[in-house]
């Protein structure tokens, strides 16, 4: 297929299978090697670019997806507003070491700043959270932002500095609903969302196609008490959404970094199928459903029954995601948490999510959900329902009973971590949920 | 402050923040031949069979067949070969090249490769090698008697895991023929040309005027470019022999994790004696797995063995060392060389005696402490002052450390517990021994041209610690003229004379004081609009006491550089995760040259040195293949992950240094393993003996001393 794109302001052209990398596009097709390949999956940002004005990684956006959309690379932002300041910076503390993973750090700074005139350093650091660097210790490399900051002035109005241009619905194929479920029906192509999956090893060449340019799928809407993500919605677009649940952008506030978050989907994080997807646990814990899709029509799943087991999801060869609906109610008190291997780009290895809704001193709901201890997210409502109709008092002292409950009825797996250590967090976090939840 | 301490802008800066540098990847394809490696996956085999498939015009493979003399890449016992010919000893040992034009037809082909294996016994512990590659035993004084006449003796074992030096610019390499000379120019991301100037030597029988090595941009080194350059040199000449092109390897991440060089794994028994509030013997064995070859494992051993009773007084001593084959990678240089596994172990080690006597840590250490005069141990000198008291007081005062010390050994409860924690450490400057003396003889040439410019013609290179900044300084204070006058371009084995390897923290000692030195002797010479040349020849410190390295007597080192960490924890009992609230460090490195990127070195090496302690792992599965071999897994700290680390300086001046600078690059990443487990023990109780610590060991803490 010939992709037609706008690279650093101007319009390229680019013939190809729609599997390319960005990256390898950027470095051997058009020469432009200030985009550095660091590990081609996603954890180094070396290679990210901005993208209608989003940080993002080119080592795992597909050619395919970037009809008529604005790409920009360090060589182009070296050349526009900020870049200036953002350079003095850096060199103000001696910033740039190695520099190899710099360009990706002025990029991710450049989005900081376009939008967040007075960023302070934790600001910061999240925003260069999917960059490595090996050499500084990011301790200069933020200091050198915070000064950039400065320099443009912290009480500036903050405004567009990167192209954002067309909309990707006029250009990417398929354009309609009906044309992706026709291409799902027809063919062995797979759906590809924001690919942060996908490009994760070696593709097939040319065996996507892009949901992206559909519409529907990427709105966020409320109707007959449900709340409906659409598949495509991304993860930044959620926590950018005033829809979205709390517990939901907690729990997607802790996904990877800027650039991952920038691009991944939830119709993407379920299809992966994992138990370690961080929003399949909080799809679990709110009980949605899941809209399958398909020639034949549409039809609702809820999540437990849609994850039957490792990579083992209720859907039809021809069927897509379309969304994820979310009963649209109260959840009370909640809590979330995620054991991962460090601060920023970890995948769970164990995470929870707990609700607990009480009326006038009465339980009415508990949920507990356990995610990336078993082959899919765990709840067992059986034990939930123990503490339902009791009033508070006497639901605190089942604590213990409740808590030897679980113990005794879930299976957990070794992966990174034992299943030792899995089980005595699980209980851990139960049971601290349930003390601190569980109050007048 | 001297004024030479002063940042500058640093002279990559611009192209570097633009994109515009170019590193080896970086050269377009065009023009040149791409290299795939064909490796083992059996840890130990013979190979019994190569079935190459039928190659198209242009692609050819490359094996030990076409290596013009020897097969042997020249560094430690010589075992290492450019391509195994027979035996296979790790997962991932070099058995030959794909090359061609199109690197996915380079990849198909080589994918289609079939080699058969006789599988043979392998090793993955040290305890069961075979085989020490090198062994060596010192000591001093009676430690026996001092045992017997002890009030308390204590003995621990000590556990370091492997680190990944994880610069974010993976190895590659590129080798052309040379018409003019008949040879090779080869040039890529490295720390050290003249070394691959001695490598390429022996395996293509030509002359060092036949060798030309060229470094590249490169995206970081932390000792992991010291050695393994020199393979791919090898095999990208041997390539570009055989096709009359230019040829190219660049390591995949997934194959650089695999097959380049990492710190070495260690096991450090101590035993040692205390009477009177003083350590009086210590009895210590150490043990590094030093992989399939014997790469750099004795120069690394050897910093080990000698560093191993810390910053102590301790005349009585008995010290063992061995490194063991085992058929894993080849453990290598790792920024510290040595260094990190042992002061992690005095380090522990004095604080777990502290505590058994009832004594404070921190006191004790200090008492215990060398002073200026005191021996080393291997029976030199501390020649200079030792400022590890007012460095341990600058932290304590900056951490507000006695008070939170106190605070939190008292009991804690809640969901978050803390706990602080302190380390000492040193870096002997420069080579081991006489190195610098009989082995490097480091000359530097400089030159100024008609227009007034001084050049500087050295091999050491800048693979981001700012050597192409700082050097130019010391030359520009020295004759006088602008920095911007000063032209210093990238070591160039052909124009440079050998200044001697980028490492060892040396440079700025070694390199930086001869390059003063020249620059004096330039300005002599300097008539305006004149050409002029000098030379500089290292000279030994004359206050040095001989080293014998048969007997580990004398002075191993002239100075040293010393390091004071403070760690303070924050524990969450109910996961083990572990966050840090404050990093307090002092160093003493002699003069900076530059506070900014000094600065940016303690950083950098203070973080790198808290990801050993936590995050970073390298477990291997039972076919001995390494499991965490992808920065998805191999999990290097984030921009997140750390507080901002407080970095202080207290300047004892070497007189020997340009302005006084001592060596800095490796101190950072040395000492703060303990004392980050320190902080977690004060938190959670227990005896914390092994880094990486893990959120699961964390949490068993927890359980067991609740
Ligand atoms: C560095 C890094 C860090 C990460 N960290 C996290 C993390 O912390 N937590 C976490 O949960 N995940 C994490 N991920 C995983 C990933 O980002 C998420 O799973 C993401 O949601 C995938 O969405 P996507 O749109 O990119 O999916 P894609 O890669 O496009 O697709 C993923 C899978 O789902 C299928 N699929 C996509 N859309 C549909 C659809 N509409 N219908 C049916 N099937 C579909 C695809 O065919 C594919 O099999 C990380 C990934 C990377 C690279
Ligand atoms: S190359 Fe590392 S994130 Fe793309
Ligand atoms: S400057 Fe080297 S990796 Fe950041």
């Amino acid at each position: 297929m010939n992709i037609t794109f706008n690279l650093n302001g101007k319009p390229v052209c680019y013939a190809g299978t729609g599997t390319e990398r960005l990256l390898d596009v950027l470095r051997e097709g058009f020469e432009l090697t200030g985009t550095k390949c660091g590990c081609k999956e996603g954890e180094c940002g070396a290679c990210a670019v901005i993208l209608d004005g989003r940080l993002v990684n080119s080592c795992l956006v597909p050619t395919g997806s970037l009809e008529g959309r604005n790409v920009v690379t360090i060589e182009g932002f070296s050349e526009m507003p900020m870049f200036k300041e953002i350079s003095e910076g850096f060199q103000e503390v001696s910033a740039v070491q190695c520099g190899y993973c710099i360009p990706g750090m002025v990029l991710a700074s450049a989005t900081l700043l376009e939008q967040n005139a007075d960023p302070d350093e934790e600001d910061i650091r999240t925003a260069l959270s999917g960059n490595l660097c090996r050499c500084t210790g990011y301790n200069a490399i933020v200091k050198g932002v915070g000064i950039a900051a400065d320099k443009l002035g912290r009480d500036r109005t903050p405004r567009e500095v990167f192209p954002r241009g067309n909309k990707r619905e006029e250009f990417i194929f398929p354009r309609t609903l009906e044309q992706a479920l026709s291409l799902r029906d027809q063919t062995d192509l797979k759906p590809c969302g924001g690919a942060t999956d996908l490009l994760v090893g070696e593709p097939d060449p040319g065996s996507f196609f892009f949901l992206g340019g559909i519409p529907e799928l990427r709105k966020i809407t409320t109707e007959d008490g449900w709340l409906r993500i659409g598949s495509e919605v991304t993860f930044t677009e959620m926590l950018e959404s005033p829809q979205t649940p709390q517990i939901l952008k907690d729990a997607v506030s802790g996904i990877a970094a800027p650039a991952i978050r920038n691009m991944g989907t939830i119709g993407g994080n379920i299809g992966n199928g994992t138990a370690k997807a961080d929003t399949s646990l909080i799809m679990f814990a709110l009980n949605a459903m899941v809209e399958l899709s398909s020639v034949d029509g549409t039809r609702l799943i809820p999540v437990s029954e849609f994850y039957r087991g490792k990579n083992d999801l209720a859907i039809e060869d021809n069927e897509l995601i379309t969304a994820l609906l979310i009963p649209d109610e109260d959840i009370g008190r909640y809590m979330y948490e995620k054991v991962g291997g460090r601060r920023a780009l970890a995948i769970s290895r164990i995470s929870f999510a707990g609700i607990l809704k009480q009326e006038d001193g009465i339980v009415t709901d508990m949920r507990a959900a356990f995610g990336a201890v078993a082959p899919t997210v765990l709840r067992l409502p059986e034990i939930e329902k123990k503490l339902v109709g009791r009033p508070v008092s006497e639901a605190r002292d089942m604590i213990p009973e409740i808590l030897d409950d679980y113990s005794e009825a879930m299976q957990f797996t070794r992966g990174r971590v034992s299943a030792e250590y899995r089980k005595d967090v699980c209980m851990n976090l139960l049971g601290e949920f349930l003390r601190t939840r569980l109050a007048a | 402050m001297n004024s030479i301490s002063q940042s500058v802008p640093k002279r990559d800066h611009g192209e570097k923040v633009s994109g515009r540098a170019v590193y080896t990847a970086d050269y377009p394809n065009t023009d040149l031949l791409t290299a795939r490696v064909l490796r083992s996956t059996k840890p130990h085999a013979v190979i019994r069979d190569v079935a190459v498939p039928e190659l198209p015009e242009g692609y050819f493979y490359v094996d030990h067949r076409d290596i013009p003399a020897r097969n042997q890449v020249q560094m430690g016992l010589g075992d290492t070969p450019v391509f195994a010919v027979e035996e296979v000893r790790y997962i991932g040992d070099p058995i030959g090249l794909i090359v061609g034009p199109d690197p996915e037809t380079v990849d198909r082909l080589l994918s289609e490769v079939i080699v058969k294996y006789e599988e043979l016994p392998f090793i993955n512990d040290p305890h069961k090698s075979d085989m020490n590659f090198f062994e060596y035993d010192y000591g001093k004084g009676d430690p026996d008697q001092k045992f017997q006449e002890a009030d308390l003796i204590y003995e621990e074992t000590f556990h370091t895991g492997a680190q990944e030096q994880a610069y974010l610019e993976t190895q590659g390499m590129i080798a052309e023929p040379d018409p003019e000379t008949g040879g090779v120019i080869v040039h890529g991301s490295m720390q050290c040309p003249f070394y691959l100037v001695s490598a390429l030597e022996p395996v293509l029988d030509m002359e060092p005027g036949q060798l030309r090595v060229i470094q590249d941009v490169t995206g970081g080194g932390f000792g992991g470019k010291e050695d393994y350059p020199s393979v791919l040199a090898c095999q990208t000449a041997v390539a570009a022999l055989k096709t009359g092109k230019p040829v190219r390897i660049v390591l995949s991440r997934e194959e650089d994790m695999t097959v380049t060089s990492k710190k070495h794994p260690s096991e450090t028994k101590i035993r040692g004696a205390l009477k009177d509030g003083k350590l009086t013997a210590l009895d210590i064995d150490i043990c590094y797995d030093s992989g399939a070859y014997s790469t750099l494992s004795m120069v690394v051993l050897q910093r080990g063995i000698i560093s191993a009773p810390g910053v102590y007084k301790c005349d009585d001593i008995k010290v063992h060392g061995t490194a063991a084959r085992t058929n894993v990678v080849p453990y290598g240089a790792y920024r510290g060389f040595g260094g990190a596994q042992v002061f992690f172990a005095i380090e522990r080690f004095m604080d777990h005696l502290a505590e058994k006597a009832g004594l404070d840590p921190v006191d004790f250490k200090i008492a215990n402490t060398a002073v200026q005069g005191d021996l080393t141990s291997t029976s030199g000198r501390y020649h200079f002052h030792v400022p590890i008291p007012e460095m341990t007081d600058q932290v304590m005062e900056a951490a507000d450390y006695r008070r939170k010390q106190e605070e939190y050994s008292k009991p804690q409860d809640g969901r978050y517990r803390r706990g602080i924690g302190m380390s000492l450490c040193f870096h002997g400057d420069g080579f081991t021994g006489n190195g610098e003396r009989d082995l490097i003889k480091a000359v530097v040439r400089m030159t100024k041209d008609t227009d007034d410019k001084a050049h500087i013609f050295v091999s050491s290179t800048d693979m981001g610690q700012g050597f192409f900044t700082s050097l130019p300084k010391i030359a520009s204070r020295e004759l006088e003229i602008p920095v911007e006058d000063i032209i210093y371009e990238m070591p160039d084995t052909h124009k440079t004379p050998d200044s001697g390897p980028t490492v060892a923290s040396r440079s700025t000692m070694v390199v930086g004081e001869l390059i003063r030195r020249a620059s004096q002797k330039l300005k002599e010479e300097w008539v305006p609009g004149e050409e002029a040349e000098v030379y500089e020849h290292y000279t030994h410190p004359d206050f040095m006491i001989p080293f014998d390295i048969s007997k580990f007597n004398g002075d191993a080192y002239p100075t040293f550089s010393w390091g004071v960490y403070c760690v303070e924890v924050l524990i969450d009992t109910l996961t083990g995760l572990v966050s840090l609230p404050g990093v307090w460090t002092s160093f003493d490195v002699g003069t900076p040259i530059d506070l900014n990127i000094l600065t940016g070195q303690m950083e950098g090496g203070v973080m790198q040195s808290l990801g050993y302690s936590s995050m970073e792992q390298i477990p291997y599965d039972q076919s001995c293949r390494i499991r965490n071999n992808k920065f998805s897994d191999y999990l290097i700290p984030t921009a997140s992950d750390y507080p901002d680390i407080h970095v202080m300086y207290c300047p004892v001046e070497y007189p020997h240094g340009p302005y006084g600078a001592k060596g800095a690059g490796e101190l950072p990443a040395v000492g703060a393993p303990s004392a980050y487990a320190a902080a977690v023990e004060q938190a959670v109780g227990g005896l914390f003996a092994k880094i990486p610590i893990t959120a699961e060991e964390v949490l068993n803490a927890v359980g067991r001393n609740a």
